[in-house]
């Protein structure tokens, strides 16, 4: 009878998602409601993770509650400690969870609603998810072990390095594109400059609060944290206003990329306690908030969707970003489908956090789902603004023009209806000079979080407030994963040159530390300085630059997934992780062809450069310019190179994998595990 | 009745405030401490600074 009720209720969950995904993408006339969103992605994600993730736990991977975890076996209260797995799942989620699955779906409602959301879901249920699970997984089978180690040991030597190469090529673009994510929501804006700088001495306070007065009181200095940075966001309207202070805090985008280098060289130099952590506490504080709050406003809320299901862009000729929804949707939406930067975290920290095997489900994917399910409601807000605006903030200025008057023309001439005047009120009520050309995402994604919010308390008085409010919160937790990502960054060179030079390698050295924060901070500002002075925005170049990395990622966490599958004998489910390999090796593949052949200027680096070349040598550069665009010639090519690099990455592993599973397979070669020997938990028989 | 569902909500609410600390990390030197056992244990402020250089030095935070 039970089994009747429980298999009567998931077939109704299964119709309730069906039909919710159904109607988003077949209902036409009437706007779609947001709600049909959550309900089909909600129920997708629930007959996901009921029945596909119990079946890879189960006959793929068998995962064994009798064997006890690395937390379990080398417990020492700070490394290794056994915790309670929703605690873990909150660890990983706030760990995984980062500007990407909220940047990605915004670029990409430009294709329309539909596209992206599909992907979103389909892709999480079916590859970023498994690709999470599976890796933490084996992690867990190997005490903790790295993807680099883990690629080492179970695919060969050449596939360790070309695994730590990628990750310090994909490090760079991911820190430059988030970097200019910022600067362009930033500039010109007095308020958000100065909220985002009174963080810093906020976050140092919380420093010294938890080193010297109460060490390692996270709660307390986060709650004092809080509260300042409200204080910082409500003061900077004033700040706005002051005919002293505003200048001071209105920067433009080159100025703004200069201190956002020196800012990232100073916190990855500078002692730990000071300005990375404590701002990390409050940024993760901040971020499950605002996520909860947002899900609880598109509920309550209820928003009506205005974009169109597929717009005319899905031609390739968007203005946010070249290309057709084949390759450049997937490689756009990157982190809330599929990240290969999650099985860097998925292999870290997590794994010796874990009290039983059978926890790594809920963990790996479950924490998947909750991501892609944030990049569900970005793209809810982003469609839920007006399309004449969603375009006219995202759209660099060389593409609808710099003022409100020629954006509304060119919007209005693609079929999307848009006043001058609407641009300017929305501008005013949100405390900013103007909002366009704001290309990355993220004022468009506070102006929609604002709708949503100030819908659910304030009204439009606190619209300002709402969206300032959204914009600190984005540029919190990007500045974090800048801190963060730069000092990574800095001791995996420190590592690589330590090889060659030994000296290099001690990371408490000043010599070593500013020569390698230096060298990281370099490579990524070059990035960031070349995309703010790109007359396309920047984000047309880098952000496809940084999804093909980050999908490129993937594709080797899931090859190294792959090889390990076949040592331990489950051909049969090797399925599970080739197919989302071959979908991701075809899109990066296809993807890097493009962005480096492609005869349009605005898709291919190289056409885009010949083309510059062209009217240097035709005299259509002004003499004053000239220089200038030589510089974007040589960024284009630059691209192309960077490009082709990854193409050759994933290539060469590919091959390295293949030969690998050669051997095996025609028993060449032994199928040797590198897993941890079996150890008999002692909760086996009753729960700790 | 009433006292009962108290109870239950008071017993509820002590389990969150636990599992918020354990995430935050703010009761992660009373782990520590718990499990310290014979060995002479870092001083609260030793433990946060040699916690943080460890989470620190590889990827904590994804993108």
């Amino acid at each position: 009878m039970n089994r009747l009720v429980s298999s009567l209720a998931w077939l109704a969950v299964a119709l309730a998602g069906a039909g919710a995904l159904g109607a988003i993408a077949l209902w036409r006339g009437e706007p779609v409601n947001g709600i049909f969103f959550v309900v089909g992605a909600g129920c997708t994600y629930l007959v996901a993770y009921r029945f596909y993730s119990a079946f890879l736990a189960a006959r793929v991977l068998s995962l064994d509650a009798t064997r006890a975890t690395p937390a379990e076996r080398l417990d020492d209260g700070r490394d290794f400690v056994p915790t309670n797995r929703w605690v873990v799942l909150g660890h990983h989620f706030a760990a995984i969870a980062g500007p990407g699955p909220l940047v990605g779906p915004t670029l990409a409602a430009q294709f329309g609603y539909l596209p992206g959301t599909l992907w979103l879901v389909a892709g999480a249920v079916l590859g970023g998810c498994v690709q999470d699970f599976v890796i933490l997984f084996f992690s867990l089978r190997r005490d903790g072990r790295s993807l680099g180690q883990m690629a080492r040991d179970e695919v060969g030597r050449r596939a360790g390095l070309l695994a730590m190469a990628s990750v310090l090529a994909i490090m760079v673009i991911l820190l430059a594109v988030v970097a200019l994510v910022v600067v362009n929501a930033l500039k010109q804006s007095p308020w958000g400059a100065f909220t985002i700088a009174a963080t810093i001495p906020i976050a140092m306070l919380m420093g010294l609060y938890m080193r010297f007065w109460r060490p390692g009181r996270v709660m307390e200095a986060s709650a004092i944290g809080f509260v300042l940075i409200l204080l910082a966001v409500v003061a900077g309207q004033w700040v706005a206003r002051s005919p002293e202070w505003a200048p001071v805090f209105t920067l433009t985008g080159t100025t703004l990329a200069t201190v956002v280098i020196v800012y990232g060289f100073a916190a990855s130099a500078l002692p730990v306690w000071l300005l990375l952590a404590p701002r990390d506490y409050l940024s993760a504080f901040i971020k499950v908030g605002v996520v909860l709050a947002l899900a609880a406003g598109i509920l309550l809320v209820r928003p009506a969707i205005q974009m169109p299901a597929l717009t005319r862009f899905v031609d390739g000729t968007g203005p946010v970003f070249a290309g057709t929804i084949f390759p450049f949707c997937f490689i756009t939406i990157a982190c809330g489908a599929v990240s290969g930067f999650h099985a860097l975290i998925a292999s870290g920290t997590t794994p010796k956090l874990l009290t039983r095997e059978s926890d790594a489900r809920l963990v790996g994917y479950g924490s998947m789902l909750m991501e892609s399910f944030v990049g569900v409601m970005a793209m809810v807000a982003a469609c839920a603004l007006d399309p004449g605006v969603y375009f006219a903030v995202n759209s660099p200025a060389g593409i609808v023009g710099a003022t409100a008057e020629q954006a509304a023309a060119t919007i209005s001439g693609w079929g999307f209806p848009l006043d001058p005047a609407t641009m300017h009120e929305l501008a005013r009520s949100v405390g900013e000079e103007t909002l366009l050309n704001r290309t990355g995402g993220a004022p468009s994604l506070a102006v929609g979080m604002a709708h949503i919010f100030s819908g659910t308390i304030g009204g439009e008085r606190l619209l300002g407030i709402w969206y300032h409010f959204a914009i600190m919160f984005e540029a919190l937790f990007i500045l974090t994963v800048l801190d963060a990502g730069t000092r990574v960054g800095r001791f995996m060179v420190q590592e690589l040159l330590g090889r060659v030079f030994p000296r290099m390698a001690r990371t408490g050295t000043w010599t070593s530390t500013l020569v390698t924060s230096g060298l990281i901070v370099g490579a990524w500002g070059y990035f960031l300085y070349q995309g703010v002075l790109d007359p396309l925005g920047g984000i047309n170049s880098l952000w496809p630059l940084f999804g093909i990395a980050n999908q490129i990622l993937a594709s080797v966490a899931l090859v190294v997934a792959t090889t390990i599958l076949i040592k331990m004998g489950r051909t049969r489910y090797l399925w599970v992780t080739l197919l989302p390999t071959a979908w991701l090796v075809a899109v990066t593949l296809t993807g890097s062809w493009q962005k480096v052949f492609h005869e349009s200027p605005r898709i291919g680096f190289l056409a885009q450069a010949r083309s510059l070349e062209e009217q240097i040598a035709d005299g259509r550069v002004p003499e004053a310019e000239a220089a200038k665009t030589r510089r974007v010639v040589f960024n284009n090519r630059l691209d192309a190179a960077v490009t082709g690099f990854f193409a050759l990455l994933i290539v060469a592993l590919l091959v390295e994998a293949a030969l690998e599973w050669y051997r095996i397979l025609t028993r060449q070669k032994s199928a040797l595990l590198t897993e941890s020997p079996y150890v008999r938990t002692r909760w086996a028989e009753g729960s700790p | 009745m009433g006292g009962g569902l108290a109870v239950r909500l008071r017993a509820v609410l002590r389990v969150l405030w636990r599992r918020l600390r354990e995430w935050s990390g703010d009761s992660a030197y009373e782990t520590y401490l718990a499990r310290a056992g014979g060995r002479k244990p870092l001083s609260r402020q030793a433990f946060y600074l040699d916690s943080l250089r460890r989470r620190y030095s590889r990827p904590t935070r994804c993108c």
